[in-house]
């Protein structure tokens, strides 16, 4: 087993007395697809957020890659390799697709050769080359989820966090992200996904997260977690003592 | 690519075409030239940063004092003066933006901070005997090269044409490098900036710095055709609103919008003042104030993105 | 010191000049500390006040204390029909489109005013309340402890009105949140045009009570702007009660300040108050939202 990529390691995150995220632990590997999932409310974004440095743990740390990233803001988490989509799509309007992407491959401040070259080689992999010269804000919404992971993906990471990118997609719609995030997986990427969108996210995980009023509640492959009887109490409020066998 | 081939070959046209032009064709070619490029400087941290400065004559009356002064007081070379005045702006400028912009609180926020600072430096200066006071300083005439003077307004021509060159090829850098995309993501979004890898307080810095470096720019050479600066002039508020019509009326955040706004509005101004001689002070700021409010609610990409729309439906 | 004999003087001007402010700012406090709405022509509509004001005494021989009924409808209508045109359709905008619009509706006041009445200056005393009031060596005018008097109930009213009234609490739901406010049942359209109109109407209420001992100028709205954010700031966003010591405050540094340095040394103190406060204590002297 590879040694973990990320490690969430007894993170909590407090707003006054609330509890949003309350002593949470996981890791993800590299090459690895975990699914975070939980009823509205599990402090589900509120754990994305502090991962992706928007938030400063209360207690608890993070490792990336064996080094300690807790409390880093956001941009020092990106040049490192920990790259994330937002949840309300915004790209950059009045620019071309191009242009945003090109933001994304100029944003770490690393040396590039051939930005261009490069950002237009991420639209293909998300399949928005045809789409270059257009104004992002004339866009449907399928492509502007396509922008926002492509512009994430142009930052080069490693780690890949996405947040709820097929909320408001449909049955094709979907089944074309879930393409591109397999492909990702294969080009060696961990991707970290916060989605609501079960049958998608049971089918692409590797493995599950599952977190209930800020608590991890189950962690295991889909099929375990989803027999799991917390996980379906979280989501249906009582025991069903009286399913079939 | 384009938009700087274009404007450098208006510049080069311009340039041929000055002698040509009547004193006070000169005069208001000097003037457009002057106020274009603080709008410039102004449209660089405003409109492609998104920052919005209500005190942007605090580094022009900033980069006039410091070189005058030098010159008056300790007979500094005015070229090194028009050095010194360029890095104050910029410094100042810089300062200003980092104890701002750390503390990550809304636009109005930078705008009042701004709009206080300018009118604190004016009165400020107002009580400083060294700097003339209230009544300002006055440069003696020394027309010659070395002194920053020009015998006739044609070598100021040159000169204004010469600082507007600049300040268009420092946007036109900026545009193209990696410091143009950071600029447009602070604007657009902050947040997507961050996660795509961008210091946004630094970028912000960064744009303050440039825009307070290249308004300071202009000081000086202002300073030097007058040959007399005083607070109202060179610190005042509607040096700073100056630069604000003119950079929304050309078209808030391209890059030589502004340019376009101050082409139009200049010599139209001086315009309406020579019909209306003395009598109704400020009424051209009755239009600007109308035309500001026009523009936001009809045509927020200004005269450019009317222009530029015009040309692309011709062209479909 | 041999000034010190005049300290208690200028204190009570400055108290005095510091309640006119804090009715100046009472409107701002509420347009801009509740709802956001950034209006740099706040100080514009005073002025518009006080010409309808001289107006009054010039054409109608009015007593200042009367025109109250010309400037307050006045100033009101003016306030609603900036509402609906102006500010309304940019509401959801960025914030720099209210900025650059009130920036343009404040040139155009200024300049309108300049080019009908000129830059002379006026003063229109008022005969009901002339004359002085003595305490010790401290000599006060009548209409200057009318309005500060005033401007204390101004502010304790607004307070009550919008903490402990059904309508202040819409107003203070719709400011905090229009959608949820709206999926409450509040009319938060109206909500906000109300207080916008409360606002800056309450300036056609102070116009009448400074103009006995102002200066009527075209641009002296302009100054009132500027003091005017300044103790919304110090005061912290929102807080009436914060208004009325903000204004004291301001008005206070201001009397003192010019008594002890001379010249206009006291606007940079206010300046560098509001600057400092800006920097590193956005939230104002009593906590709260910041900007």
């Amino acid at each position: 087993m590879t040694r973990p990529l990320l490690q969430v390691r007894e993170v909590s995150r407090w707003f006054g007395g609330l509890r949003a995220v309350d002593n949470v632990s996981f890791d993800l590997h590299e090459g690895e697809i975990l699914g975070l999932i939980g009823p509205n409310g599990a402090g589900k974004t509120t754990m994305f957020e502090t991962i992706s440095g928007f938030h400063r743990p209360t207690a608890g740390t993070i490792t990336f890659d064996g080094r300690d990233i807790t409390g880093q803001p956001p941009h020092r988490l990106a040049r490192m390799g920990i790259g994330r989509t937002f949840q309300i799509v915004q790209p950059f309007r009045d620019v071309s697709v191009l242009e945003n992407v090109v933001a994304g491959v100029v944003g770490p401040n690393k040396p590039v050769s051939d930005a261009r070259g490069q950002a237009r080689a991420v639209l293909e992999r998300v399949k928005l080359d045809h789409r270059a010269s257009i104004l992002a804000r004339n866009l449907a919404l399928p492509e502007k989820k396509r922008l926002e992971v492509a512009r994430a993906l142009a930052t080069r990471p490693r780690v890949l966090l996405l947040d709820e990118v097929m909320a408001g997609l449909t049955p094709a719609e979907i089944d074309e992200i879930m393409e591109i995030l397999a492909g990702l997986r294969r080009e060696g990427i961990a991707l970290l996904i916060v989605e609501h969108v079960m049958r998608a996210i049971m089918s692409l995980s590797d493995r599950i997260v599952v977190m209930a009023s800020g608590r991890k509640i189950a962690e295991g492959v889909p099929a375990v977690v989803a027999a799991n009887d917390k996980v379906i109490e979280a989501y249906l409020g009582r025991r069903n003592t009286h399913a079939p066998a | 690519m384009k938009q700087g081939f274009g404007f450098f070959a208006v510049l080069a046209v311009t340039a041929v075409l000055a002698p040509m032009l009547p004193v006070y064709g000169q005069h208001v070619l000097i003037l457009v030239a002057l106020y274009g490029s603080i709008a410039l400087a102004w449209n660089l941290l405003g409109g492609m940063a998104g920052q919005m400065s209500l005190g942007h004559a605090l580094f022009v009356g900033a980069g006039a004092y410091v070189s005058t002064a030098l010159y008056l007081r300790l007979g500094v070379n005015p070229w090194i003066g028009l050095l010194c005045a360029v890095a104050s702006g910029g410094a100042l400028a810089a300062g200003l933006g980092y104890v701002v912009f750390r503390r990550r609180l809304s636009g109005v926020y930078f705008a009042l901070v701004t709009l206080a600072v300018a009118e604190m430096a004016l009165h400020v200066v107002s009580n400083i005997p060294a700097l003339g006071g209230a009544n300002g300083l006055s440069i003696p005439a020394r027309p010659g090269f070395a002194s920053l003077q020009f015998a006739s307004k044609l070598g100021f021509c040159y000169a204004a044409l010469g600082v507007l060159a600049i300040v268009g090829a420092v946007i036109l850098a900026v545009h193209r490098s990696r410091l143009g995309y950071v600029f447009l993501s602070i604007r657009e979004n902050e947040r997507a900036a961050a996660a795509l890898g961008i210091d946004v307080v630094w970028g912000k810095v960064v744009a303050a710095a440039i825009s307070g470096a290249l308004a300071a720019l202009v000081g000086p050479i202002y300073a030097n055709y007058v040959l007399f600066i005083d607070p109202e002039s060179v610190l005042g508020v509607p040096v700073s609103i100056d630069a604000l019509v003119f950079a929304f009326v050309g078209g808030l955040g391209t890059l030589f919008g502004p340019l376009l706004g101050a082409a139009v509005l200049v010599p139209a101004t001086e315009a309406l003042r020579g019909m209306l001689g003395g009598r109704l002070v400020g009424v051209h700021l009755i239009a600007y104030g109308a035309i500001l409010i026009l523009v936001m609610r009809l045509a927020p990409q200004g005269l450019w993105g009317l222009i530029t729309d015009a040309f692309a439906r011709r062209s479909k | 010191m041999d000034l010190l004999p005049l300290l208690p003087q200028a204190f009570a001007d400055g108290m005095l000049r510091g309640a006119v402010y804090a009715i100046v700012a009472v409107g701002l406090t509420l347009t801009f500390g509740v709802l956001r709405i950034v209006n740099f022509a706040h100080g514009d509509f005073l002025a518009v006040g006080l010409y309808v004001t001289y107006l009054g005494a010039k054409l109608l021989g009015f007593d200042p204390y009367l025109s109250l009924v010309l400037a307050l409808p006045i100033v009101t209508l003016a306030a609603a029909f900036t509402y609906r045109s102006l500010v309304a359709p940019i509401l959801d905008a960025p914030e720099h489109n209210q900025i650059v619009v009130t920036l343009g509706l404040s040139l155009i006041l200024q300049n309108l005013m300049l080019a009908i009445f000129s830059a002379d200056v006026h003063t229109i005393p008022s005969t009901v309340a002339s004359g002085v009031f003595a305490f010790d060596a401290v000599f006060v005018q009548t209409a200057a402890v009318i309005a500060g008097g005033v401007s204390i109930i101004v502010c304790l009213g607004l307070y009550w009105f919008l903490h402990r009234t059904e309508t202040g609490r819409q107003i203070r739901a719709a400011a905090q949140d229009r959608d949820a406010a709206r999926m409450c049942g509040v009319k938060v359209d109206r909500m906000y045009m109300l207080a916008f109109c409360i606002g800056v109407g309450s300036l056609g209420l102070v116009a009448p009570l400074i103009a006995p001992f102002s200066y009527i100028t075209p641009t002296v709205g302009a100054s009132f702007t500027l003091t005017s954010f300044i103790v919304v700031v110090l005061g912290s966003m929102g807080n009436f009660l914060g208004a009325l010591l903000g204004g004291f405050i301001v008005g206070v540094v201001e009397a003192v300040g010019g008594l002890l340095t001379g010249g206009s040394i006291n606007f940079i103190i206010t300046y560098a108050i509001f600057i400092l406060f800006l920097l590193f204590k956005p939230e104002g002297l009593l906590g709260g939202r910041r900007l």
